[in-house]
């Protein structure tokens, strides 16, 4: 349970403290577990995005402990690390670097400084081009046939320019589970 | 005279008769490998351990949802509600093998190995199963899964998934039975006869009738006890802790480069290795339990004694912490718990553990942008047979407003039992 804590702090922590929005965070651990690194959090397929209730939970919780600060900023949500967040980070750090390595740890926090640069819009063609590409689609015309599909709303454009950040990611990022 | 007809007699749903030749296909993928694998995969994973009857496998249930699906699809169908026999066919299919990518033991097996057994069951869609129903592609079983339908066919996509769909109707039927839990129990054939297809925004959706009201609320209320008198029972959570510990174990010391001796089938996937299709369907509850006996002998003491645990049903006990207050608290018993550990030289990564079992009994459904549920909505028909205006269930239920949307939490802390007397006392449990 801590580690898990932990893990999103950090998500939050590489971001600069500050991360637009629930489902934005959502996006980012989904993409960074599919890469391999070792977020257990359960994602169901839903509606063409990957959505994890049990993130949303942790979510909650890490709220209620003072832990992360969520602020309702017009038609989003701002969601910052708090100081208790920072101790629970630095105090549980050890463990994750004994867990993952620290070269992974650092890899995964690099990979979140990333996602973390991408407008919620962005991050949520990309989870579900993962999405996709994890069930099989791994040819990358097909990949983005079926993502301009699913998602009628984003021009074909845009999900090409996503596709090609797929490939970036996967080459930079991906790793052994 | 051979019969045209197959029976399934379902302890659940009684006789459940397909005509042979008109459903040849589904048969087929009955008949198929990766189908009758499913046998060997418990519904409910490590259960059995705390309600012995819990043995049922994703075999009966997997049938069990098809067979509610064609009984409601044909219900709807002698209503008016028109349905091509392809679509029908794809429909059955769908509810058939949709718990096809499940692995052993699921839930733990799916936190260590990141195998999520929707993503296997489309995949195997992809890959295999045109090979056993060359009649349907697997882009057209796909579809339903992703809920590419016409609006006047949305209510299937509702039937294979939402909060009131086959899968749910039928497992906990299926699990209260089985468990002996009489809880999950609720008035199927009311739900079934109170179930109808309406149109919500342009589209044909899943709607419940006013006067079914009870035998909803019913069915939620099932919903919500399972969870938390079997799904998520402090001594079931023990055993998948203590099974994930075991998995750990194996992991870190492949990983380490150690000699373990485990079943071939497993070994790529505890190094990180991805498995092949054909790898993955050879994996079941006889490939753990194997590997957990073969464990037990193991060189290495931690894993040759948490494989013994589990097999001896000597599983962590659980000391139940209401709530942990701040974060404050949180590194004070973190400390306290380390130094506890250390004092005693036992290893406090695989012989301690924390669990906080989550769930939300009745979700506000994702509306918006997205196209999927349209919320849990009801109709009341008078008996001239005019409709009434479509409305939310929750404006006419107290008691699923007392569970709409509301996260139900609970916090354990797991030790052995030679432990946890003095460990309870430290942390102040009493």
């Amino acid at each position: 349970m801590f580690e898990a804590y932990t893990k999103i702090a950090l998500a939050v922590d590489a971001c600069k403290g500050h991360v637009e929005g629930r489902k934005k965070l959502q996006k980012m651990i989904y993409i960074a577990k599919v890469l391999g690194y070792p977020l257990r959090e359960d994602y169901t397929l839903y509606l063409y995005g990957p959505y994890s209730e049990e993130l949303a939970g942790e979510l909650q919780r890490m709220k209620e402990l003072d832990l992360l600060d969520e602020r309702k900023l017009d038609s989003s949500y701002s969601i910052k690390i708090t100081k208790n967040g920072k101790d629970l980070l630095n105090y549980f750090q050890t463990n994750i670097e004994k867990e993952m390595g620290i070269e992974k740890l650092n890899k995964m926090r690099t990979l979140f400084k990333e996602l973390g640069y991408f407008d919620p819009w962005q991050l949520e063609i990309l989870a579900t081009l993962f999405y996709f590409y994890q069930i099989g689609y791994s040819d990358f015309n097909e990949l983005q046939r079926i993502v301009r599909k699913v998602k009628p709303k984003f021009s074909p454009k845009q999900i090409s320019t996503m596709t090609e950040k797929v490939r970036m990611f996967i080459e930079k990022f991906a790793v052994q589970q | 005279m051979p019969s045209n007809k197959f029976r399934i007699r379902d302890p659940v749903h009684g006789y459940i008769i397909f005509d042979a030749k008109r459903f040849e296909f589904l048969l087929n993928v009955i008949d198929s490998f990766e189908f009758q694998r499913l046998r060997r995969i418990k519904q409910l994973g490590t259960t059995y351990f705390v309600y012995p009857g819990a043995e049922h496998s994703r075999f009966g249930h997997s049938i069990g949802a098809m067979w509610l699906i064609f009984q409601l699809a044909n219900e709807f169908k002698n209503n008016g509600v028109e349905m091509e026999e392809d679509l029908m066919s794809k429909m059955l299919l769908a509810a058939l093998i949709h718990d096809v990518g499940h692995g052993p033991f699921s839930h733990v097996f799916e936190k260590i190995t990141m195998y999520d057994h929707k993503e296997m069951t489309l995949l195997y869609i992809r890959e295999k199963l045109s090979e056993t129903v060359p009649t349907f592609s697997g882009d057209e079983i796909e579809k339903l899964f992703h809920k590419e339908l016409s609006p006047e066919n949305a209510w299937i996509g509702d039937l294979l998934d939402s909060q009131i769909d086959v899968d749910r109707m039928d497992f906990l039927l299926r699990d209260s039975l089985y468990t002996g839990v009489d809880y999950g129990r609720f008035d199927m054939q009311r739900v079934f006869h109170s179930l109808a297809v309406g149109e919500v925004d342009g589209e044909n959706h899943l709607v419940m009738l006013l006067k079914g009201l009870h035998a909803f609320e019913g069915f939620f209320i099932a919903y919500h006890h399972m969870y938390w008198q079997v799904y998520f029972h402090k001594t079931t959570r023990a055993c998948e802790i203590l099974l994930e510990k075991i998995f750990q174990r194996i992991k870190e010391l492949l990983g380490e480069g150690l000699d373990v001796d485990i079943q071939s089938e497993l070994e790529g996937l505890f190094v990180g290795k991805p498995l092949e299709l054909e790898e993955f369907f050879l994996l079941d509850d006889c490939t753990i339990l194997e590997t957990i006996k073969k464990c037990r002998l193991s060189r290495d003491k931690i894993l040759s004694d948490l494989s013994s645990k589990f097999l001896n049903r000597k599983f962590f006990k659980c000391i139940k912490k209401e709530k942990i207050g701040n974060i404050k608290n949180i590194l004070e018993m973190h400390e306290k718990i380390q130094k506890f550990y250390e004092k005693r030289g036992i290893s406090h990564e695989y012989y301690f553990a924390t669990d906080e079992p989550q769930n939300i009994s009745v979700k506000r459904p994702f509306l918006e942008e997205e196209k999927g549920e349209k919320g849990l909505l009801m109709v009341d028909i008078n008996k001239f047979g005019k409709k009434s205006d479509l409305f939310d269930f929750i404006d006419r239920s107290d008691i699923i407003r007392s569970l709409y949307n509301v996260r139900h939490t609970a916090f354990r802390m797991y030790c052995p039992d030679g432990l946890r007397n003095e460990l309870r006392e430290i942390l102040g449990e009493g």
